[in-house]
């Protein structure tokens, strides 16, 4: 080992840490924010089809085929009643 | 977001471009260039400390240029070069008190010394950091980005005197490789030959590690935006 | 339409509203009256309360004290720091005093009112600076006389004075610009130190240098560099608020 050598590698290995840290530290946010858009378009996507359910009433558990009524509305009364909408998640 | 792929192309390449770089600097500042006479093996911490002050001083430099377009015509990409500038700016000003920190302990005996050009460059850093400290201060988004914009034009007079200060006091104790010969330079050395060859490549290189991170660091903050925007549509929406 | 064309329009269209914005908003009240009323009117809601001042001497009363305490100077020790308290006690008491005359206002709505009203916005910023300036510049000579009897060393010298007053204008200048922006954070009283020290360090740094050359009796050539720092410093300071006030005020 040279003269003063620790020195060097003192010097070197803070300027990798530092220049290593900075782009961890990107590359870590990066991943987290693309794991929260996946997750957004998720609670996007599962949003938007109880939007559909709420429109025409039922839950997926309602509409099982051995409950269909054909030919009856499932609503009491037609023109008084309105469409539920998606029951809020308490 | 509809990124060209051209551009996308582009900062590809240029990133691979940085590493290869990097390593080839890496190896000449171990292996093409000996060791000092005098100095031994702390000289070489010279190529990195100097490279990283590049880099500082480019970012810094692009944050002002970009503050001032920002209150010219209110465009928020200027400020998010600003933000990215300002933040690898900094990273990189501290990479450069840490070498410099780490050369001078055997050179100059002590790890620190309100030298004027070491005083200088630490009040840049606090600047900065300032600066950051601002923007996490003001909650309105269009007020942050102003005043952002203004504290970095501001900021900038404290890298003009890291510049300015050796012409007023020369008698600072670090060495000096382009400016005033000075009256007591404890640690100058001759640059020729092979040392400034390893000098201006790992400046080039620097130079270009630090347009490839702030390209990265726009594209993270764009990217963060986007998310915040979707995100708060999602939730309106429920 | 194009996505070119979509920006261009769009930047003429804030050029047009930034232009007929400073239209409308001719000053009608002479520069330097305006500047003389608003310094005016914050000395007189001065002297009404005296709250400001008097927080502010206090203060500056038992900084000088810690100081004298806590760092058991002896002669010498005085001669050579003596410079170095006077500074950091004004910076301090400066900090007092420039966060305390923005926030009064921002608080009681008489921000608005100011930028409603048909003066030049530098005016206002003059005078609000000019108002600062003549708190520190009173802190600063009591300061001086505090010091002389404490520290036994006699600070009324004509050079020390000017010293004092170049390094307050720069110190107030760039302190109330930074004010009015830090008036808008959550945590004002913290921001404002953090985003005034480094920027006004190279001010305190030729201040202090040169204050103490001057105390020495040293020549010319010791204080003669920063007293030229200092007045460049101050030129800088104050041709870059004049410039960049107008942007932190706009709403």
């Amino acid at each position: 080992m040279g003269k003063y050598a620790e020195y060097a590698i003192l010097g070197y290995s803070a300027m990798a840490l530092i220049l290593g840290g900075m782009i961890a530290w990107m590359y870590l946010r990066y991943r987290a924010l693309r794991r929260e858009a996946a997750l957004v378009e998720q609670v996007a996507a599962e949003e938007a089809g109880d939007r559909v359910h709420a429109a025409v009433g039922a839950l997926e558990s309602d509409a099982q085929p051995e409950d269909a009524t054909p030919g009856v509305s499932g609503m009491a009364n037609p023109s008084t009643d309105r469409a539920r909408t998606a029951p809020r998640e308490t | 977001m509809a990124y060209s792929d051209r551009r996308t192309r582009i900062l590809t390449g240029l990133t691979y471009a940085a590493l290869a770089l990097f390593v080839v600097a890496m190896l000449m500042d171990f292996f093409y260039v000996g060791p000092e006479r005098q100095q031994g093996e702390a000289h070489r911490i010279f190529y990195v400390h100097l490279g990283s002050f590049l880099g500082s001083f480019l970012a810094f430099g692009t944050a002002v240029v970009a503050g001032i377009a920002y209150l010219r015509s209110r465009d928020h990409k200027w400020d998010t070069l600003g933000l990215s500038a300002v933040e690898i700016g900094l990273g990189f000003a501290t990479i450069t008190i840490v070498t410099g920190m780490a050369w001078a302990r055997p050179i100059w005996n002590t790890w620190w010394t309100w030298d004027p050009r070491l005083t200088s460059v630490a009040i840049m850093w606090l600047a900065y950091a300032a600066y950051m400290m601002l923007r996490t201060g003001i909650e309105d988004p269009e007020r942050r980005r102003r005043f952002a914009a203004v504290y970095g034009i501001v900021a900038f007079a404290s890298v003009l005197y890291t510049v300015i200060i050796i012409r007023v006091r020369p008698d600072t104790i670090h060495p000096v490789v382009a400016g005033p010969t000075q009256a007591d330079p404890e640690g100058a050395f001759e640059v020729s030959g092979r040392i400034r060859d390893t000098l201006f490549f790992n400046l080039f290189t620097f130079a270009v590690i630090t347009v490839v991170l702030v390209w990265h660091r726009i594209r993270l903050e764009n990217l963060s935006e986007r998310v915040a925007r979707r995100k708060m549509e999602v939730l309106a929406d429920l | 339409m194009s996505a070119r064309g979509d920006s261009t329009t769009k930047r003429a269209d804030v050029q047009a509203a930034s232009a007929r914005a400073v239209k409308v908003r001719r000053p009608v009240t002479p520069y330097w009256r305006a500047v003389g009323a608003i310094a005016w009117k914050d000395l007189r809601a001065e002297f009404r309360s005296r709250e400001l001042i008097n927080s502010m001497l206090l203060f500056t009363l038992m900084t000088v004290m810690v100081f004298s305490l806590a760092l058991e100077l002896d002669a010498e020790a005085r001669q050579t720091t003596v410079a170095g308290v006077l500074w950091v006690t004004i910076v301090f008491a400066g900090l007092l005093g420039l966060s305390r005359s923005l926030a009064s206002e921002k608080d009681k709505g008489s921000l608005d009112a100011l930028l409603l009203a048909p003066i030049a916005r530098s005016a206002l910023f003059f005078g609000k600076m000019f108002g600062n300036l003549l708190f520190v510049l009173v802190i600063a000579f009591v300061l001086m006389v505090l010091l002389t009897v404490m520290f036994n060393i006699t600070l009324i010298h004509p050079l020390l004075i000017l010293l004092v007053v170049l390094g307050s204008v720069g110190f107030t200048t760039v302190g109330t610009l930074l004010s009015s922006m830090s008036v808008h954070a959550r945590s004002r009283e913290t921001l404002l130190p953090i985003l005034l020290m480094p920027v006004v360090l190279p001010i305190v740094i030729s201040a202090v240098r040169g204050s103490t050359a001057v105390l020495n009796e040293l020549p010319s050539e010791d204080w003669m560099p920063w007293l030229q720092l200092l007045a460049l410093a101050d030129v800088i300071y104050i041709a870059a608020s004049y410039a960049l006030f107008d942007f932190v005020v706009e709403e």
